[in-house]
C-alpha cells in the first residue's frame, strides 16, 4: 500500500493513511495509479451506478416510469433527509409496494437534522432512512418487471442480482465466476475486483454515455446524466458527492463506498477512477480525490474554491480551534514516518 | 508499517490496520516490540493518569479533600453518566468553583443514552459532558491549590502547563525542553512521546508503590483509584472499565484518541502503548486484548468475557454479524501476518 494522506497535529504526523488508486480510459490504459492496482476490494457502495444499469438496460426503468431522480437515488447513499424518503417510497407506492418490503435494514441517517429529529421524537429510523433505500427500491421495480418474486430480490441466485452480476462482470471485465461475492451493509451481495477493473467499469459507464453507437449508450447516459441532474439525490445536503457533481457541472459522476472506497467518472477524457484507504477511513477519502482531481487537470480554479474545504480538510477540537490537517501526500515522493515533522506548505 | 489487526466481511479481508506495540518493564528494557518503539505519538487521553501525578504530589488531594472516586475521574475519559456529573461537580464544590469554569468545550458524550437524552432537550451539550471534564477539574484544582489564575487555565502558557512538563520531565528523567506538547482534542496540551517512553509510565503505574523510582507513591494512589473505581474511568458497556473490571485490576488500560491505547500489568511489572496508525478507533482493543492473552495475564474466562471487545463484530444494518477485526500479529514471536485486502481470511 502507497501513503496517501497523513493526519496531522501541531505540525507532527499523528495518523498515516494508505492505499491505492488507480485512473484507466476505456480501453483499460492506465493512465495514472499508486500502489498495486491489481489489489483487491469490495465495491460496496461504489458500484451502485454499475448495479442499475441493467435495470435500465432492460427497458425495467421506462416499463415502471422511473424518472432520471428516482435514477439518481437508485445509484446513492443518501443521507436520509426528508426528500430521500419521500423519492424512495413514491417509487414504493407506484410499485404497489410497501416499506416494509425494503430488505435494506433500519439505519440512522447519516444527515445530522434528521437523526436528531428521530431522536428528539423518539422515533426509530425506517428502511426509507438507509442509505441504500433507493437501490432496494430500483432492485425491487426490477423485480416486478421481470415478473419475480420481490420478496427475496437480496438473494444471490435472484434472477435480479444474476443480472446485476452479469453487468459487473461485463463492465469490469471480469469473468463473473471469478469475482468473489460478499454481503454488504444493506444485506445485497456484493463484489470483490482489483482496484483496476473498478476503475475500468467506470471508465466505461463513462466512455458508453457519450458513445451514441455503443449498445448500452442510452443506459449509461441515463445514468451519468441523471447523477449530474441530480446530485441531492445521489447522497445529499452538504454531502461530498453531491457537492462534486454540483460544482463540476456534468463533468464526472462520483460515488463513495464504504470502507473509503472511492469511484469516479470523469468525461472530457473518459477516465475511470478507483481510490481506496486501506484502513476504511472516510475522513481521508476526501483530500485525497480532491488531489487526484487536481493532478489530473480535471477542476478549474473557480470549481475548486467552492471545493477546497474537502481538500485542506482542517481538523479542529471541541473548542473549535485548528490543530492540524488531513493532508494527501500521495503525490509526493517523500514517505513521512509516524511523528515526524511536516513541512508541508497548507496554504495557511 | 507491522500489520496488527484486518477487518473482514464474509469470510475475506476488507480493511487493513497497521500500527506499533511496544512493551517495557519499570526499568524501561523494551521487553517486547513490533514496529519502531523510538516513533513518537500524541499521548491524548492515555496521558491522564500520568498527569495525574502532578495531582497527588501537590498535595491537593487532602488539602481538598479529594476520595479515591474523585481521582478516578481526574485520571477518566468517561462517557458522560450521571454520576460521572455528580463526581466532577463535587470536586468543583471542594475547590470552590462551578461547571462554568470548566473550559473543555461542547462535545457530545459517547455514551449513546445521554448523547440523545441531550439531543431530545436540543440541548447543546455543558463542557462537563466532555469525556476530558474530569482532568479539566483536575487542572482547576491544581490553580487553586498553587493559586493560579483559574482563568485561561488552557493556554499553553499558564503557570500550570510548566508543572505538568516538570513533572513530565522527572518522570521520564529528561530534560524540560524535550518534553514537546501538542493541543488536545479538549485544548490542553497533549504530550508528544515516544512508545517506549508511554509503556515505561505505564509500567510504573502499575507498580504503584512497589516501583522503586521518584514519585512511585503518586503512581500507588492512581493505580488504587483506577482499580477500585473502573466505571469512573469509561463508563458502563466500554472496553476500559470492562477491562480493569473483569481482569480484577490485574490490568489497567486507557484509551487514547487516534488509536492509542496504554495499560499497566501490574503483575509482570510491564507496561503497553499500542498505537493503530490511521488512527481507528476500536481496532486497539482487539490488539490489547492479544497483547494480553499472549502475556499469558487473563484466563481463556476472561478473555470470553471481553469477546465483544477483542473480537468486534462487523454487521450489516439488519444485525446480521458479516465479519469481525481479528489482530494479525504474534507479539513474543515479534511476527505479522501481511493479509493483502481480498485475501481469504482462514
Amino acid at each position: 500500500m502507497e501513503q496517501l494522506a497523513i493526519v496531522t497535529r501541531n505540525r507532527y504526523v499523528e495518523s498515516i493513511h494508505h492505499g491505492c488508486i488507480c485512473v484507466v480510459d476505456p480501453e483499460g490504459n492506465v493512465v495514472y495509479k499508486k500502489g498495486d492496482i491489481n489489489t483487491m476490494f469490495f465495491f460496496r457502495s461504489a458500484a451502485k451506478p454499475i448495479q442499475i444499469i441493467p435495470f435500465i438496460q432492460s427497458g425495467g426503468a421506462k416499463a415502471m416510469n422511473y424518472t432520471p431522480k428516482e435514477i439518481a437515488i437508485g445509484c446513492a447513499s443518501h443521507s436520509g433527509e426528508p426528500e430521500h424518503q419521500k423519492t424512495v417510497l413514491n417509487v414504493l407506492k407506484r410499485l404497489n409496494l410497501d416499506v416494509k418490503d425494503l430488505r435494506c435494514g433500519a439505519k440512522s441517517p447519516y444527515n445530522e437534522e434528521e437523526n436528531k429529529r428521530l431522536i428528539s421524537h423518539g422515533e426509530k429510523p425506517s428502511p426509507l432512512h438507509s442509505g441504500c433505500s433507493g437501490k432496494h427500491a430500483a432492485m425491487l421495480a426490477y423485480s416486478k418487471y421481470l415478473g419475480c418474486d420481490t420478496s427475496d430480490y437480496n438473494k444471490i441466485s435472484h434472477p435480479v442480482q444474476q443480472e446485476v452480476l452479469k453487468a459487473i462482470s461485463f463492465f469490469s471485465e471480469r469473468k463473473a465466476d471469478s469475482i468473489p461475492i460478499g454481503v454488504d451493509g444493506c444485506g445485497l451481495p456484493i463484489f470483490i475486483l482489483p482496484v483496476y477493473n473498478m476503475a475500468l467499469s467506470y471508465a466505461r459507464l463513462t466512455g458508453y454515455s457519450q458513445d451514441p453507437g455503443s449498445t448500452y449508450y442510452e443506459a449509461c447516459k441515463t445514468v451519468f446524466d441523471a447523477m449530474n441532474e441530480y446530485p441531492e439525490m445521489v447522497a445529499g445536503t452538504g454531502e461530498f458527492d453531491t457537492e462534486l457533481m454540483r460544482y463540476t457541472n456534468g463533468k464526472l459522476i462520483a460515488k463513495v463506498g464504504a470502507e473509503a472506497v472511492y469511484c469516479l467518472g470523469i468525461k472530457e477524457k473518459n477516465l475511470g477512477v478507483c481510490m481506496k484507504i486501506a484502513d476504511g477511513s472516510e475522513r481521508a477519502v476526501y483530500p485525497v480525490v480532491m488531489q487526484l482531481l487536481l493532478e489530473l487537470g480535471v477542476i478549474n480554479n473557480s470549481e475548486y474554491e467552492k471545493l477546497k474545504h474537502w481538500h485542506k480538510a482542517k481538523l479542529l477540537n471541541s473548542l473549535e480551534e485548528h490543530i492540524g490537517y488531513i493532508i494527501p501526500v500521495f503525490q509526493k515522493n517523500e514517505i513521512l514516518s509516524l511523528g515526524s515533522r511536516v513541512n508541508l506548505n497548507t496554504g495557511d | 508499517m507491522p500489520q496488527l489487526a484486518v477487518r473482514t466481511r464474509s469470510g475475506r479481508v476488507e480493511s487493513l490496520h497497521d500500527g506499533f506495540i511496544c512493551v517495557t518493564d519499570s526499568d524501561n528494557n523494551i521487553i517486547y516490540s513490533i514496529g519502531d518503539p523510538d516513533a513518537r505519538i500524541f499521548l491524548r487521553s492515555s496521558g491522564k493518569p500520568i498527569y495525574a501525578v502532578a495531582y497527588v504530589n501537590s498535595g491537593l488531594i487532602e488539602k481538598y479533600n479529594i476520595s479515591l472516586k474523585e481521582l478516578a475521574i481526574m485520571c477518566s475519559s468517561h462517557e458522560g453518566q450521571a454520576f460521572h456529573r455528580r463526581i466532577i461537580l463535587s470536586i468543583l464544590k471542594k475547590i470552590g468553583l462551578s461547571e462554568k469554569d470548566l473550559d473543555c468545550g461542547h462535545k457530545y458524550p459517547e455514551n449513546q443514552k445521554v448523547h440523545d437524552a441531550l439531543v431530545m432537550l436540543c440541548k447543546r451539550p455543558d463542557p462537563i459532558f466532555s469525556n476530558c471534564s474530569g482532568k479539566h477539574a483536575a487542572f482547576l484544582a491544581l490553580c487553586r491549590f498553587y493559586n493560579y489564575p483559574v482563568i485561561n487555565y488552557t493556554n499553553p502558557d499558564h503557570p500550570v502547563h510548566n508543572l505538568i512538563r516538570k513533572t513530565m520531565a522527572e518522570l521520564l528523567e529528561c530534560d524540560e525542553n524535550e518534553v514537546i506538547a501538542g493541543k488536545d482534542g479538549c485544548s490542553l496540551p497533549t504530550y508528544f512521546l515516544t512508545l517506549q517512553q508511554a509503556a515505561w509510565l505505564y509500567a510504573r503505574l502499575g507498580l504503584g508503590y512497589e516501583g522503586k523510582r521518584k514519585y512511585k507513591d503518586c503512581f500507588g494512589l492512581i493505580k488504587k483509584a483506577m482499580t477500585e473505581y473502573p466505571h469512573v474511568i469509561r463508563g458502563n458497556n466500554t472496553f476500559c472499565t470492562d477491562l480493569i473490571n473483569y481482569s480484577n485490576g490485574r490490568v489497567i488500560g486507557k484509551i487514547g484518541a487516534e488509536g492509542i491505547y496504554c495499560m499497566s500489568i501490574p503483575e509482570k511489572r510491564l507496561g503497553v502503548c499500542i498505537k493503530i496508525s490511521d488512527g481507528h478507533p476500536w481496532s486497539s482493543y482487539p490488539v490489547a486484548v492479544k497483547v494480553l492473552e499472549e502475556l499469558e495475564v487473563l484466563d481463556a474466562a476472561t478473555v470470553r468475557k471481553l469477546e465483544k471487545w477483542s473480537l468486534p463484530a462487523v454487521k450489516d444494518d439488519k444485525g446480521n454479524t458479516l465479519g469481525y477485526i481479528h489482530p494479525t500479529f504474534s507479539l513474543t514471536e515479534n511476527k505479522c501476518r501481511s493479509y493483502k485486502p481480498g485475501d481469504i481470511y482462514p
